[in-house]
């Protein structure tokens, strides 16, 4: 199976439509993540990007605190490849709306629909684009869960430029709320 | 509630918020938030408080050392209000930190990370650059 397919299948699934699709080759699934470092290394190589969608999927399948965490490291991670490989449409499904992006004091933006803040991460992947920017890599990731099924990602990342240069470094806090089993991303602030 | 009612309702937080601090009033302090809370931001990896008393203490110790420096009381210079999905909000603040003749004596920003449950605003994090 073409990896970019595979992707886009997990990446859509809830899960229980996710233990459907992958459940034989997953078992037992409170081992998913293990299983899933095996065999999607088995399936479609060693394609980060399938690796963190199919995490993605999996989050919603009754698991624990730390399975919370590991959801929301993927989360992370599927969001920064999406964005890495300027797919907008996954990318843009990672999030719940109205969503807020903030800080530094200023008072937060709101975003109120998928359409607005893919026109909105187009323009910044274009601008960074213009100014030689070809990748993002994460530095360090961290992850807190607090009340109400609300959670953050503060991480440290690099912009590089095609030579693997680092243009510029950075710090974010993406904030997460679980919703119909689901983690997605509400807000983010900086820095 | 309207859009406009649960940004008022945030304000109105983070008023008791800042005024129950002023005041040392623990208890209204440490009940405005929900647990666990989350304490991070400026890329350092979060810190969880699990319950109330772990609060309190917490916020306690932050107290007696303001007071250690002079502090008397803290103001706010701007304030913010962002609501997003799934019930759940942040209020961005600038406060200046002022002694008792009313000199400023520090200042900052701060996120604060707000979730609505059973009807009720919460703060259940905060973000500090």
């Amino acid at each position: 199976m073409r990896t970019d397919r595979l992707f886009m299948e997990a990446a859509h699934l809830d899960g229980e439509q996710f233990v459907r699709r992958f459940g034989k080759c997953l078992r037992p699934i409170k081992l998913w993540r293990v299983e899933i470092d095996v065999r999607v290394e088995r399936m479609c190589g060693s394609h980060r990007m399938n690796l963190g969608a199919i995490a993605h999927s999996a989050r919603g399948y009754g698991l624990s605190g730390n399975d919370d965490i590991a959801a929301l490291e993927a989360l992370y991670r599927t969001y920064l490849e999406a964005g890495n490989s300027g797919d907008l449409e996954t990318y843009c499904s990672l999030f719940a709306f109205p969503i807020a992006v903030g800080g530094n004091g200023q008072a937060p933006a709101t975003v109120s629909n998928p359409a607005a803040w893919r026109a909105s991460v187009q323009a910044s992947i274009d601008d960074l684009a213009a100014r030689g920017w070809v990748t993002s890599v994460i530095d360090a990731l961290h992850v807190g869960l607090m009340a109400g099924d609300t959670g953050v990602i503060t991480i440290a990342f690099s912009r590089l430029a095609a030579d693997g240069a680092v243009m510029e470094s950075c710090t974010g806090n993406y904030l997460a709320r679980k919703l119909d089993g689901m983690w997605k991303i509400v807000g983010i602030i900086a820095p | 509630m309207s859009q406009t009612d649960e940004i008022e309702a945030h304000k109105a937080l983070y008023t008791t918020y800042i005024d129950a601090w002023n005041r040392v009033d623990l208890d209204t302090y440490c009940s405005l938030f929900a647990f666990p809370v989350v304490i991070g931001g400026g890329g350092r990896s979060p810190e969880t408080v699990p319950d109330l008393a772990a609060w309190r203490a917490r916020t306690k110790g932050n107290l007696d050392a303001l007071a250690a420096r002079g502090w008397s009381t803290s103001v706010i210079d701007a304030l913010h209000v962002g609501l997003m999905a799934g019930d759940t909000g942040v209020i961005t603040v600038e406060y200046s930190r002022q002694a008792g003749d009313g000199t400023r004596i520090e200042g900052g920003t701060s996120n604060y990370l707000t979730r609505k449950i059973d009807g009720e605003w919460k703060m259940v994090g905060m973000l500090v650059p």
